[in-house]
């Protein structure tokens, strides 16, 4: 029974650790499969994280929160937008400053906030299911963590089913193409990577208000790029993030939970774990994809249509 | 509008394909555009009747795609208006075009290689349950679209997986199943064989039958004899001239194309005797290509001293793995190679570099040169270890190098060390022809060796060639350029589907055996 | 009106010295923006940061401590980036270098050797840690941003793990800390302060990879592989082996670094090894184009930068993050400023324009 129990425990805070992973990589699919690579995703979260938790604080509603973190994402995204899609400019250049950017600014901005308490997001208890067994599990989260899985649905039904989604897949392989077929290849770019950013900044905000529920610097330790791995782990698919994303958010937990059963384990080292096993993740989708089509062909390519003549 | 789908068909009517005083589908005039240090346009005057095939024709870089990319909104004209089916337009993007009723299939495909021909032909089109895809209307409509124009496609099959001449079908289908009232096509014939182009030629004449007006941008003079109502030469971005196909010959085309007399035809000299040795034996070589399949099957190919072997077939049927085997930088799986009585199967680049095997590579910007590189530096790229002391560059040889294959082989570039990136396309053909050649090698690959070049240039390059061949080297010249392989060739082998189809001398070899075997056809006895 | 990009055929030089300047400059005055926001006074903020690096000995002396070991990250960072490569790991690099080093001090005998052994172990230390996604790149094309970049964190909690846990000191009380190296292990120091000899050989460092990059074959190489891979496989050079080769000289140097901050800074192990020297490497590289000699002024400027950001957080309590900010500003507005490099732009009509200069 007591394995049991710690298991539904260990699947309901995978859920809880797991949403900001999924918002922030469904963000970045979102991105990608238009053609750019936003490899400021820490930078963006992090920003997401400190204004979600400043705003709410303030206001005193959470909710606002969120709101607020995803605008932070998306204006953070908008700067990765206008270099690399408006004026062409290297995409891993403007990523990594932005990560730089946005760790600085909330390090720098975010001063105040350390130690500071603010209103944090409460879980629903969904009536019925939440009291089956083991049901708290599942049925007992926060809203955002439902928002997210039905993100996931939403999103492959708009990818692979509607014209936008076509249109989206299209810039992403072949903006040439695109651009031929009178799609505005800049306009779907720009737009993907602002929607990026929002579900990015939304994913900081649920990290600092319904996960770790409080601010420090550099809160996302490393998220971010643990997003970036599990945007190639699911093939670019969004119904396969949410598998990686909850995967690494039970990682991210385990540690803490070993710790309180006791296994004697160091802390520190346990923190090395999600960072190898993300390598190891990489590493196994790299090679099972090698043989598939995998990344949108065009990812991280400017396109410029006045360069052929 | 557009045409119509139903109602046209047995109607009969041909809107002028014969006709001189017709009306007018398209007017552009004082079309000017300029690029960074090149005028492409200057002030044309460009018309075209209604349902006529009109066929744009000038030399690589006389500015003939760049007139069609104006009209098809890719680029903006710097001066000059475009008059439409009667009125004044101004495309801003192919999406204006497209609503206007007009259609380009480019000289590269357009085409998103993952997606299926289904998904392509809708690629930002709107299907009456938009934002949703409306696979069967468009299936219905495409079907309908496919017999009344002879364009069989399969829908369902990803572009990846397809042979360019149906990968071209998908394009015009594109076209047409946006209700084109114009169609450009540009070059489509040069990825074709003899077969599919009589093919196309066909559905061109049955567009034009049904009202649909085509210009048809071509750089070959025969074909745009046989399939065009009318002819616009255009030369150093100027229109020369408008004639009546009929009235017209190859010569008097040609002269208004170059804008002097040519010979167009330089013939290599045979080759005294058939004997000679061996340079290259390739023994039933097999490899795969970059997604893994077999591209290769068993190449079995001999190059002989003082000959030049042409190797003639449509492109994606194992050329560009073939030149990359012998080159070095593809694995060969099965087989042997044997290099002046040497197996070199197992040697890497360099090793065969040093050996004497000189390569033009078909991507000539993509694996041909190092663009942020100098000019100096992209001509050691291949042997800048022979330009070293103690592991150190010496710059001294190399600039010196630089400047006599600058001035040998006539490389416009404003100094040695300026990025190899600025130069214009025949001046990167030069500079790697200089690198490949000055190196005294014993065998040179030449792939699509005056691919995109004009007249002036075609000619050097084919002179350079037969020149090297007289010296007693060795080519293997890989061309889809027909022509060019019959004119230069000692010896023409055919390859399709990764397999030599058959082995000719030139005086055995003829057009029609030569296409149908490109074609996957067999001959008989 | 129409907006035109067009991509230019020659750049004014000019152009190339207007960028960084104004990009130094706008980014100064944003982060004083910043800085008023939270109530300093900018331009005094500035004047402490400039007469503490120029107005004492400890400062002035200190400016080159901190410009040190940017000069060795921004080394690191700019080999593989003239093959293409993004080594985001020279922060865990550095940290492994220290690790290694700091184990040798601590546990290695005779005392002769054992200042000889710190270098070796501290550079074969950061070329392990650089193999591993040099190694994964050249093999499995896995993005090395990505690995280089989770490694740091493997290494930097490794560290943590090693000085919270099995290297702590003995008389370190609570702080996360290893014993005090003994004298042997430390580098020679100068003038009475911080100013080590380590200092001096990562000037050395860079004349000699400036050297080895744009004299010798090798370099040659790497830079055909940078410019085109398929191009430098068509002239015979082992993509792989470049790839392998320009990580583990990064790494290499990195791990240097590492050595030289606790043998001649901090004369321990500790947990905070470096503030981000690994991070600060990428503007470097990137303002520097990855030629060494401009890495020595970039990384001055950066060394600048932090000691002026620790003389601003003592002074007005300002976040050393600040200096995160700036770097990230600086390269966004130089990336930025590039375009005009690259493109010339041109607002109205062009063809009123062509008209006007043909007649």
């Amino acid at each position: 029974m007591i394995e049991a129990e710690f298991l539904a425990s260990l699947i309901a805070a995978s859920m809880r650790a797991g949403t900001p992973l999924l918002f922030a990589t469904l963000g970045e699919i979102i991105a990608e499969r238009s053609g750019v690579l936003n490899l400021g995703l820490e930078g963006v979260m992090v920003s997401g994280a400190m204004t979600g938790f400043y705003v709410s604080l303030v206001t005193g509603n959470p909710w606002l929160g969120v709101l607020a973190g995803g605008i932070a994402g998306l204006l953070l995204a908008l700067i990765h937008a206008f270099f690399t899609v408006t004026l062409k400019v290297d995409q891993a250049v403007t990523g990594l400053m932005l990560v730089l950017l946005g760790l600085g600014l909330t390090g720098f901005l975010g001063r105040d906030l350390v130690g500071q308490v603010a209103t944090y997001i409460q879980p629903v208890n969904i009536p019925f299911l939440s009291s089956l067994p083991y049901g708290n599990a599942i049925f007992n989260h926060d809203p955002v963590v439902y928002v997210g899985i039905l993100l996931v649905p939403l999103l492959w039904f708009l990818m692979n089913k509607t014209r936008y989604g076509m249109e989206l897949f299209a810039v992403g392989e072949n903006p040439e193409a695109a651009d031929t077929m009178g799609i505005p290849v800049d306009r779907v770019r720009f737009l993907a990577v602002l929607i990026g950013g929002f579900l990015a900044g939304i994913g900081g905000a649920h990290l600092s208000l319904a996960y770790a529920k409080v601010w420090t610097d550099g809160l996302t330790a490393g998220r971010g790029w643990i997003c970036l791995a599990l945007v190639i782990f699911s093939g670019w698919m969004p119904q396969r993030a949410i598998f990686g994303a909850y995967l690494f958010g039970g990682l991210d937990v385990l540690s803490f939970k070993l710790q309180a059963v006791g296994l004697g384990v160091s802390y520190h080292f346990m923190r090395m774990i999600p960072y190898i096993f993300t390598i190891l993740v990489l590493l196994f989708s790299v090679i099972r994809e090698r043989e598939k089509f995998g990344a949108p062909s065009a990812l991280g390519k400017p396109y410029i249509r006045e360069q052929k003549f | 509008m557009g045409i119509e789908l139903t109602s046209n068909l047995d109607s009969g009517n041909k809107t002028g394909n014969n006709k001189t005083e017709s009306k007018k589908i398209l007017k552009m005039r004082g079309i000017t555009k300029i690029f960074p240090g090149v005028v492409a346009n200057d002030g044309v005057d460009f018309e075209v009747n209604v349902g006529e095939i009109h066929g744009l024709l000038g030399e690589n870089g006389a500015g003939k795609t760049t007139l069609m990319s104006i009209l098809y909104g890719l680029y903006r004209p710097d001066r000059g208006e475009i008059i439409f089916d009667g009125e004044k337009v101004e495309f801003h993007s192919p999406g204006d075009a497209i609503r206007a009723g007009i259609g380009m299939v480019h000289q590269h495909f357009m085409l998103v290689s993952k997606m299926t021909a289904l998904n392509n032909i809708l690629l930002g089109y709107r299907t009456p349950k938009d934002p949703l895809m409306d696979y069967e209307w468009a299936r219905k409509r495409i079907e309908k679209l496919s017999k009344t124009y002879g364009i069989e496609v399969d829908f369902d099959e990803q572009i990846i997986n397809m042979s360019v001449g149906e990968q071209q079908r998908v394009e015009i289908l594109k076209a047409l199943f946006r209700d084109v009232k114009l169609l450009i096509l540009d070059e489509p014939t040069s990825v074709l064989t003899p077969i599919e182009t009589e093919k196309l030629f066909k559905a061109l004449r049955r567009m034009s039958e049904e009202g649909l007006t085509v210009i048809f941008i071509t750089h070959k003079l025969r074909e745009a004899l046989e399939v065009t109502d009318r002819i616009t030469v255009l030369r150093r971005g100027k229109n020369v001239g408008t004639l009546i196909t009929k009235d017209t010959n190859e010569r008097d085309l040609a002269r208004l194309m170059v804008g002097r007399e040519v010979e167009m035809i330089i013939e290599k000299k045979r080759k005294e005797s058939k004997e000679g040795e061996a340079v290259l034996r390739i023994e039933a070589v097999h490899a795969r290509n970059d997604r893994g399949l077999p591209a290769l099957k068993g190449i079995n190919l001999i190059v002989k001293q003082g000959e030049i072997l042409g190797l003639a077939g449509v492109s994606g049927n194992g050329q560009k793995e073939l030149e990359e085997v012998i080159v070095g930088t593809r694995k060969i799986e099965k087989g042997r190679l044997i290099f002046n009585g040497e197996d070199i199967t197992d040697y890497g680049v360099a090793r065969r570099v040093a050996l004497g095997i000189s390569c033009i590579p078909e991507d000539r910007i993509e694996t041909g040169m190092a663009p942020s590189l100098t000019v100096e530096e992209n001509l050691i790229l291949r042997d800048y270890v022979k330009f070293t002391k103690n592991g150190f560059m010496d710059f001294e040889v190399i600039e010196k190098h630089a400047e006599k294959l600058i001035d040998e082989f006539g490389i416009r570039t404003p100094s040695p060390k300026v990025a190899a990136r600025t130069l214009s396309g025949g001046n990167i053909q030069r500079l790697i022809i200089a690198r490949e050649l000055s190196r005294n090698p014993l065998l040179l690959v030449a792939s699509q060796p005056t691919r995109g070049l004009d007249v002036a240039g075609i000619e050097y390059v084919r002179k350079r060639l037969i020149s090297f061949a007289e010296e007693g080297k060795a080519i293997l010249l890989i061309s889809e350029d027909l022509e060019e392989i019959m004119q230069l060739s000692d010896r023409i082998a055919v390859i399709y589907e990764g397999k030599i189809r058959g082995v000719f001398e030139r005086e055995e070899a003829d057009l029609e055996k030569i296409g149908i075997l490109m074609s996957g056809g067999a001959l008989e006895n | 009106m129409q907006i035109r990009i067009e991509k230019r055929l020659e750049t004014p030089k000019i152009v190339y010295i207007i960028i960084p300047v104004a990009s130094i400059l706008a980014s100064l005055l944003f982060v004083g923006v910043l800085l008023l926001a939270i109530g300093v006074n900018p331009l005094e903020a500035y004047g402490v940061m400039l007469s503490r690096a120029f107005g004492t000995k400890f400062g002035f002396t200190e400016l080159f401590v901190k410009t040190a070991p940017i000069i060795l990250t921004g080394l690191a960072v700019s080999i593989p980036l003239r093959a293409g490569l993004w080594n985001i790991g020279a922060e865990g690099q550095l940290y492994m270098g220290a690790f290694a080093a700091s184990f040798v001090a601590l546990y290695f005998s005779p005392p002769v050797i054992v200042l000889p052994l710190m270098v070796l172990f501290g550079l074969l230390a950061g070329m392990a840690w650089a193999s591993i996604p040099g190694f994964l790149k050249a093999k499995f094309d896995l993005n090395e941003i990505i690995s280089t970049l989770l490694l740091n964190y493997v290494a930097i909690y490794w560290v943590e793990y090693l000085v919270y846990g099995p290297m702590r000191g003995k008389e370190v009380y609570n702080f996360p800390y290893s014993d005090l190296f003994n004298d042997y292990a430390i580098l020679p120091r100068f003038f009475g302060t911080r100013f080590h000899v380590g200092v001096i050989i990562s000037f050395l460092i860079a004349i000699a990879i400036y050297i080895l990059i744009t004299k010798t074959s090798y370099g040659f190489a790497v830079k055909i592989v940078g410019s085109n891979p398929k191009a430098a496989e068509f002239a015979g050079i082992s993509r792989k082996k470049i790839i392998i080769s320009t990580m583990l000289i990064g790494g290499a140097i990195a791990g240097f670094a590492g050595m030289m901050e606790v043998s001649g800074l901090h004369l321990r192990l500790r947990a905070a090894v470096s503030p981000g020297y690994g991070y600060t490497g990428i503007p470097v590289a990137l303002l520097a184009r990855g030629n060494p000699l401009f890495v020595m002024v970039a990384a001055f400027l950066f060394g600048l930068l932090y000691v002026g950001g620790s003389a601003m957080q003592t002074t007005f309590g300002i976040p050393v993050a600040i200096v995160d900010v700036f770097q990230a500003l600086v390269v966004l507005f130089i990336i930025g400023g590039d375009f005009f490099t690259r493109y010339s732009i041109s607002f109205g009509d062009k063809g009123e324009k062509y008209e006007g200069e043909k007649g």
